[in-house]
């Protein structure tokens, strides 16, 4: 019901999880807040490199979800305690030493589209 | 009162208690009669609380100026709680959600545009004095009331709140606040994402649990929607160990919104199912105070609603709108008799080998004070299932006794349900619901084991007697407990409901039968005398409502309206005028063929006293309104050569409730264009019939856009007094309209707009009511959009005034 407010959707992040290799950059969630519905994995940025649906999968209990699949019709159910990676193809080396910045855009059946503003340090 | 909690339970006067408790919005249940109905049912039913939000804007609609008078009088409520000995949950907001129009925050405080209301803007922490300046007037006046109520045994400071940065300096100087006022009861707050927030800045901890929001789906068809509630210990315990499991709003029913699916739709989804399934999840989670959110339906009269829910706010509550106790009040009764009958305020979860099949849930407790364990057995599947040898119907959930000791026997297992135990000094009866498929094990005192076998007549007895006293076991089919109701030592079946006082109601011919554990059973003949009163109102005495739509009519008194250089409008609000309608006039040329308009949320245009557009607005999606942009060309017949009197009328249907994000304000006119640019020096003005609901003089060449009905009627003053229960209601069915707006004795008591609400049936709440020996009813009834079928003035009203509307009972209950 509630469109949860910016400190408390961050601890879905788990901190430190941020990773890149040759062609994919992953990271980590985990669902700490309570179950929940993703109707839509929208596009997902890294410091200046935009991900866009295409390029992005999330993987979870053993499955790979592509976001070009993900929608109202076929969401992701996240429940509680459940985890996951975000998968990400790119080409070019996207992430810094240092901070890094994530906004994620997700889609919600009740609240819409959901924007998340993360960090992390590698 | 004292009351102390530790992390067990609440402790009031040295004794551990278990919350049971319901809420009731006395603001959407009207004056002394229906607060002692709806409260005295709720006790009887089992709960020991009421949770109370106590509504600012209700109470207050200038600043500085507190109405507690007739049916705001909440010193009169607390004390029919207090006298019928239900504890309070208080709830003073300043924001109390609700579905009240901007959630509770009064108007005048909206308008200050100094003041940032509950000290966030765009979720972002910001203190504001002036807010809270009003907020500590409001507090000023309610909390000094709830100090004179020692059954007042829990408040609460402000309601689901948040921050992006979760800040908490404005929840501590809340809490203050109260304490300052003297007030002891422990402070809390309900935490709506269940996260631990402000845990350790009140008292005690709480949170709301709702796990179906979306009545456009079954909550059967995701099961996930438990998962919070099935490790809800858990979850608290991760960050409060101090205070008792609290659940501050458990999911008791849902509000329908406009555009939604409809009451009985929703009352058909969650049922009775749902309410067993969420209070035994939580009792199994060691939650030793419960607050059924909503266990009392309302209505939302005069401009009280937030603008997403319609006139009934029946909830799908246990004790619906029209006060009829439905099927979820009787499984919540049946729980809160168990509970009654049972201490089960210390109780630890303990592990468990159990093998637990698909979709299903087991948990174990410990009871410290019975010295027994209760098992905790969930079948989410859509047939019957083994847990753990017991038998469990398709989304059923038990709570079954083990090795409980009784004066004459020991319990070793069940798997059927105890309903309730009545005991007098050594003398015990325990009723259990019959179960075909399940038995019972006890011991005497011998070591003698007995298996009960579930598969018996209803009212079979087995009797044991033992060192300790006797113990008597009966057993009554589910639907026998239904209608069966505890009222200290003695059980009466077969009534509709019973009031504590030992009134008895019922609605047909019936043999109601008494049991008391001294004297055993009783019965009494109940025969109803009274028939469903009903009264069919026609030949209405019919005037026109709108002369402002009409060319020349005078408007310079009006207030003026800024308008801005991209055609939008500074709202009504922003124009000083908050009403449900609101007019708008001004001019536009000949050369006008087209009008760009938005408006909140219905509206119609007309140009020199002719209808170009009536439009119903209204549109919600993904949580948010969603406004409209239209384009409408002009008629060139309705234009006259230079200036034309170009008139708007808009009703909204109030604020959104501003629950995660700001109030969203504009209402009224926000944009108006057309294809000239003409910059319209627009005029304001709020309410239809501003001289209050007097009759305006008729005139045959009148716009007849909008028209008033009247009639008068009586009511026996039998059906009203105290030996019945009979709502009444009134019936929009038959009637061709699409929009009207109703008054019960010039009360705003409902909003039909045919399109945007299933809702046919009006409750008339008996506190605007009166019996014919006060005088004669009198409805009014505002129409807007008239068919356009209708085509002169002489046929409008001719068929308005022999319009068919019906008030009757809903049903009639005499009462014994």
């Amino acid at each position: 019901m509630a469109v949860l407010p910016d400190f408390l959707i961050k601890r879905v992040y788990k901190k430190g999880s941020l990773r890149e290799s040759e062609n994919v950059v992953e990271f980590d969630l985990k669902n700490v807040l309570g179950p929940g519905v993703i109707s839509g994995l929208e596009c997902i940025q890294i410091n200046d490199y935009i991900f866009p649906k295409e390029t992005i999968s999330f993987v979870t209990q053993g499955i790979e979800l592509l976001a070009t699949k993900v929608d109202e019709v076929n969401p992701i159910h996240f429940r509680l305690n459940q985890e996951g990676t975000m998968k990400l193809s790119k080409t070019v080396k996207c992430l810094k030493e240092g901070l890094n910045k994530i906004i994620l855009e997700i889609m919600n059946p009740e609240a819409g589209k959901l924007k998340i503003v993360l960090t992390d340090t590698i | 009162m004292d009351c102390v909690f530790d992390k067990n339970s609440l402790i009031i006067d040295g004794r551990r208690v278990f919350i049971r408790s319901g809420a009731m919005h006395y603001f959407r249940t009207f004056g002394k009669k229906e607060w002692l109905d709806r409260l005295s049912k709720l006790k009887a039913g089992g709960y020991n609380a009421v949770d109370l939000y106590f509504c600012w804007s209700f109470h207050s609609i200038k600043p500085d100026t507190y109405d507690f008078s007739d049916y705001k009088n909440i010193r009169e409520l607390l004390s029919i709680a207090r006298d019928l000995g239900l504890f309070v949950i208080a709830r003073p907001g300043p924001y109390i959600n609700g579905e009240i129009s901007a959630g509770g925050i009064p108007y005048w405080l909206l308008k200050d545009k100094t003041a940032i209301i509950r000290n966030r803007k765009e979720g972002d922490y910001i203190y504001s004095k002036s807010y809270m300046g009003a907020l500590k007037g409001w507090y000023g006046a309610l909390l000094p009331i709830i100090k004179g109520f020692d059954n007042v045994i829990l408040i609460q400071v402000e309601n689901e709140y948040s921050t992006n940065g979760g800040e908490t300096e404005y929840i501590e100087e809340l809490a203050q606040i109260v304490r300052d006022s003297g007030i002891k009861a422990p402070i809390f707050h309900n935490d709506a994402y269940i996260a631990g927030l402000y845990s350790d800045v009140v008292d005690a901890y709480a949170c709301d649990i709702y796990p179906y929001i979306n009545p456009a789906n079954s909550w059967k068809e995701s099961l996930y929607a438990f998962d919070t509630l099935d490790n809800l210990e858990d979850i608290v315990r991760g960050f409060n160990e101090k205070s008792p499991l609290f659940v501050a709003e458990m999911q008791a029913g849902w509000y329908d919104k406009w555009l939604g699916e409809g009451y009985e739709n929703i009352r058909r989804d969650l049922g009775f199912v749902h309410i067993n399934i969420m209070t035994k999840t939580a009792i199994a989670n060691g939650v030793t105070v419960f607050n059924h959110y909503m266990a009392v339906g309302g209505t939302n009269i005069l401009d009280m609603a937030a603008d997403e829910v319609y006139t009934s706010y029946d909830f799908a509550a246990p004790i619906s709108e029209f006060g009829e106790i439905r099927d979820n009040f009787k499984k919540a009764k049946a729980i809160n008799y168990f509970l009654e009958s049972f201490d089960l305020t210390v109780t630890e979860p303990i592990s468990s080998e159990i093998e637990v099949p698909a979709d299903c849930f087991v948990k174990l407790r410990k009871d410290k004070i019975n010295g027994c364990v209760w098992r905790f057995l969930r079948n989410l599947n859509p047939c019957e299932t083994y847990i753990d040898g017991a038998c469990v119907g398709a989304y059923d959930m038990k709570v079954l006794p083990s090795c409980l000791r009784l004066n004459a026997v020991t319990i070793v297992s069940s798997g059927l349900e105890v309903f309730a135990r009545v005991a007098c000094e050594k003398s015990e009866t325990i009723f259990f619901i019959k179960d075909d498929k399940n038995n019972v094990v006890v011991e005497d005192e011998t070591g003698r084991r007995i298996t009960i076998s579930g598969n018996v007549e209803n009212f079979f007895e087995m009797n044991f007697e033992g060192a300790f006293g006797k113990t008597k076991f009966i057993f009554i089919s589910r639907k026998i407990s239904n209608e069966t109701w505890k009222l200290n030592d003695k059980l009466i079946f077969g009534a509709s409901f019973v009031y504590p006082d030992g009134r008895i109601a019922f609605n047909d011919e019936r043999t109601v039968k008494i049991y008391t554990p001294q004297n055993g059973y009783s019965e009494r003949l109940c025969v109803p005398k009274l028939d469903k009163k009903k009264i069919k109102l026609t030949n209405f005495d019919v005037s026109f409502a709108a002369p402002e739509i009409e060319p020349g009519y005078d408007y310079s008194g009006w207030k003026s309206v800024k308008h801005n250089d991209d055609f939008s409008l500074a709202d009504s609000f922003n124009s000083d005028v908050y009403s449900e309608f609101v007019w708008y006039k001004g001019q536009i040329s000949d050369k006008a063929t087209e009008i760009a308009i938005s408006a909140r949320h219905i509206f119609a245009i007309y140009i020199n006293g002719q209808e170009l557009l009536n439009r119903n607005s209204y549109k919600y999606d993904n949580l948010k309104q969603v406004d409209e942009h239209l384009s409408i060309a002009i008629m060139p017949e309705l234009l006259h050569s230079g200036q034309n009197e170009v008139t708007v009328l808009v009703q909204n249907l109030g604020f959104d409730k501003g629950f995660t994000n700001d109030i969203n304000s504009p209402r009224g006119l926000i944009y108006f264009k057309t294809d000239t640019n003409e910059k319209i020096d627009w005029k304001i003005r709020g309410r239809i019939m501003p001289d209050g609901l007097n009759k305006r003089p008729v005139k045959d060449n009148q716009a007849p856009y909008l028209a008033m009905l009247e009639k008068s009627f009586k009511i026996p003053d039998e059906y009203l007094g105290g030996n019945v229960f009979a709502p009444f209601v009134l019936d929009m069915n038959k009637t061709p309209f699409r929009r009207a707006t109703i008054f019960l004795n010039d009360v705003k008591i409902g909003r039909f707009i045919r399109n945007n609400s299933p809702q046919e049936k009006f409750y008339l709440p008996p506190h605007f009511l009166k019996p014919e020996s006060e005088g004669e009813n009198t409805l009014k009834i505002i129409v807007w959009e008239k068919s356009h079928r209708i085509k002169s003035v002489f046929d409008y009203k001719n068929y308005l005034e022999n319009v068919l509307i019906k008030v009757e009972n809903y049903k009639v209950w005499e009462l014994i």
